[in-house]
């Protein structure tokens, strides 16, 4: 188990590493000047100030060769310093740490949300037989995929906020302003997990052991929650890791419509600012939460399925 | 006619793409000029979208922002597919060292959250709809380039390729002759998934404001124009969102049928 979990992280570090590099290779060695697109998106148009310009150059060490630059990033990136967001003169990770909390709150509710719409409708058109109600069931997932979250997020807002005044339409104060925010953040998530867990439950219907369970005569929502279930919610549960990347981009927008604080709302301001330093940082972030999530499920799988176990994963 | 809703797809794509070609021909108001008298008026018979805040007429706007939407889109999947066939086709093909540095960044790539590395992207490059496609498009390269791998090393087994090579062919005559008409079938099935995926990514980029600049009319730029009228005028948010998702479903339909023959 503990040579296992060492090359798991490992790994982990590896995937980190990768991400710090892609994004480096991307941001700072296309042909286009970052002291250039920093500058300019301060404000200072027109006549760049020379002093500045070196300043920043010398900051950044652009002026030496890639490797050189790579290396002074790379030193700096180990030592979890991503530099200073250039608009804001506030070093990347307190901005970063400061909004993850928001963002990690509203995630969190989607996640719940998801699990329940999603489970819920897979689980209801399990418990029927068949015919249009099933049918209409199913077709919803497919529907809410296609449903950008601006605009559900907007048509939420028009609703619960201006006609019906239920919510309040922006901001983080209080248990109500998160409410709009997570179900627009979790009904895309929600269609995946009723799409993946329907399937799964439809296969494992037919699977000996239930035949079996049906022969003794067992009642079908009976079969369904006892027997079926268990078995057929374990391929969704790989899908955890997916879905915690899809709530991170889904919060860019998310909290953009709702004008939220947050991580989502770091990177809008960040690419609108073009800043360059905070959108390394945010990259490497969210192949961190890939990362630890992965492994939490990796590690959460064994127990809930006895016939996986790491360490016979690491012999073969 | 046994799939009512794949022709009721097919149709409503068609009208779209002519609503891109020629949008003269659909567009009852120019889509620039407005009447300062006629703001933000609910939908009617004269204006099927209603009015914005300067008195544009709302449909023809989305008629002439399909040719935006449309070619971002065409222009993000082909960047996807031609990046990702290619470098899957390379990746697969040549194998060994090669294969496995390509294979370890794709699964890096895989790890980002797509819409993420489309802004990393931007960032960059600048805005505007041409490097909003560009940025969806690499972000889908990831995709394209693992299937594109998975289709090359399965052709690259079988026996007339083996044959070939036996018979003196050289590889670059094989790979383009015998492995790559053989591999790119799944691969085009993915682009045609991959457009509902781009529409909502270019989109989703261009409603956050790093698309078309503000005059020109574009699908995702219209809604985001609309927030600050939701209160008073719901149809400027609504009916432009509305067009994307139908754009989107149908597009979708279209390729699951595809797929599935």
């Amino acid at each position: 188990m503990a040579r296992y979990l060492a090359r798991r992280v490992a790994q982990g570090v590896f995937v980190l590493w990768a991400a710090f590099t892609a994004s480096f290779v991307i941001l700072y060695l296309l042909p286009s000047d970052p002291v250039e697109i920093m500058l300019a998106s301060t404000g200072s148009m027109g006549e760049l100030d020379p002093a500045a310009v070196a300043a920043l150059r010398a900051e950044y060490h652009l002026d030496d060769p890639f490797y050189v630059q790579y290396g002074i990033a790379l030193g700096r990136f180990a030592r979890g310093d991503f530099g200073t967001s250039i608009p804001q003169r506030v070093p990347v990770t307190q901005l970063i740490g400061e909004a993850f909390p928001e963002t990690l709150r509203l995630a969190a509710a989607a996640f719940a949300l998801a699990l329940l719409l999603g489970g819920g409708t897979a689980l209801l058109a399990g418990l029927l037989r068949g015919g249009w109600a099933r049918r209409l069931l199913l077709s919803l997932p497919p529907l809410l995929v296609s449903v950008p979250s601006f605009w559900a997020g907007l048509i939420l807002l028009q609703i619960f906020s201006f006609r019906l005044g239920w919510f309040p339409a922006i901001g983080n104060q209080g248990a109500g302003s998160v409410v709009l925010p997570a179900v627009t953040l979790a009904l895309p998530t929600a269609a995946v997990i009723a799409q993946v867990l329907a399937k799964s439950l439809l296969s494992t219907w037919r699977e000996p052991f239930v035949v079996t369970a049906r022969a003794k005569g067992g009642s079908r929502p009976g079969i369904l929650f006892r027997d079926v279930l268990r078995h057929a919610s374990l391929p969704g549960f790989t899908l955890v890791g997916m879905t915690v990347g899809n709530l991170l981009a889904g919060a860019i927008v998310v909290e953009t419509v709702f004008s939220r604080l947050g991580v989502g709302r770091l990177v809008e301001e960040a690419v609108s600012a073009q800043d360059i330093p905070m959108i390394q940082g945010l990259v490497v972030l969210s192949a961190l939460v890939f990362v630890v999530v992965n492994l939490a499920v990796d590690l959460v799988y064994p127990l809930l399925d006895p016939r996986i176990r790491p360490s016979r994963a690491v012999r073969a | 006619m046994r799939r009512p809703g794949l022709w009721a797809a097919v149709v409503f794509l068609a009208v779209v793409l002519a609503w891109a070609v020629v949008p003269e021909w659909f567009a009852p108001h120019d889509p620039l000029a407005g009447v300062p008298k006629e703001k933000l008026l609910p939908p009617s018979a004269a204006h099927w979208f209603g009015t914005d805040q300067l008195g544009r007429d709302l449909f023809s706007r989305v008629v002439h922002g399909a040719s935006l939407s449309l070619s971002a889109t065409a222009l993000a999947v082909a960047v996807g597919f031609v990046a990702g066939t290619a470098l899957g086709l390379l990746s697969g093909y040549a194998g060994g060292r090669l294969d496995e540095i390509v294979m370890r960044c794709v699964d890096v790539m895989l790890s980002i959250p797509g819409l993420l590395l489309s802004l990393a992207v931007v960032t960059v490059l600048g805005f505007g709809t041409v490097n909003v496609a560009i940025s969806v498009g690499i972000a889908a390269v990831a995709g394209f380039a693992r299937v594109m791998r998975s289709d090359v090393l399965r052709a690259g087994t079988q026996v007339f390729v083996e044959a070939a090579g036996a018979l003196g062919v050289g590889r670059v005559r094989i790979l383009f002759r015998h492995v790559l008409p053989h591999a790119i079938g799944s691969v085009l099935v993915l682009a045609a998934l991959e457009f509902g995926t781009a529409i909502l990514a270019v989109s989703s980029l261009s409603f956050l404001g790093f698309g078309a600049a503000p005059p020109a009319p574009e699908w995702g730029s219209l809604v985001s124009e609309g927030r600050n009228h939701l209160a008073n005028a719901w149809w400027l948010t609504t009916l432009p969102g509305a067009v994307i998702v139908a754009t989107m479903l149908a597009a979708n339909r279209v390729s699951r049928a595809l797929e599935d023959r």
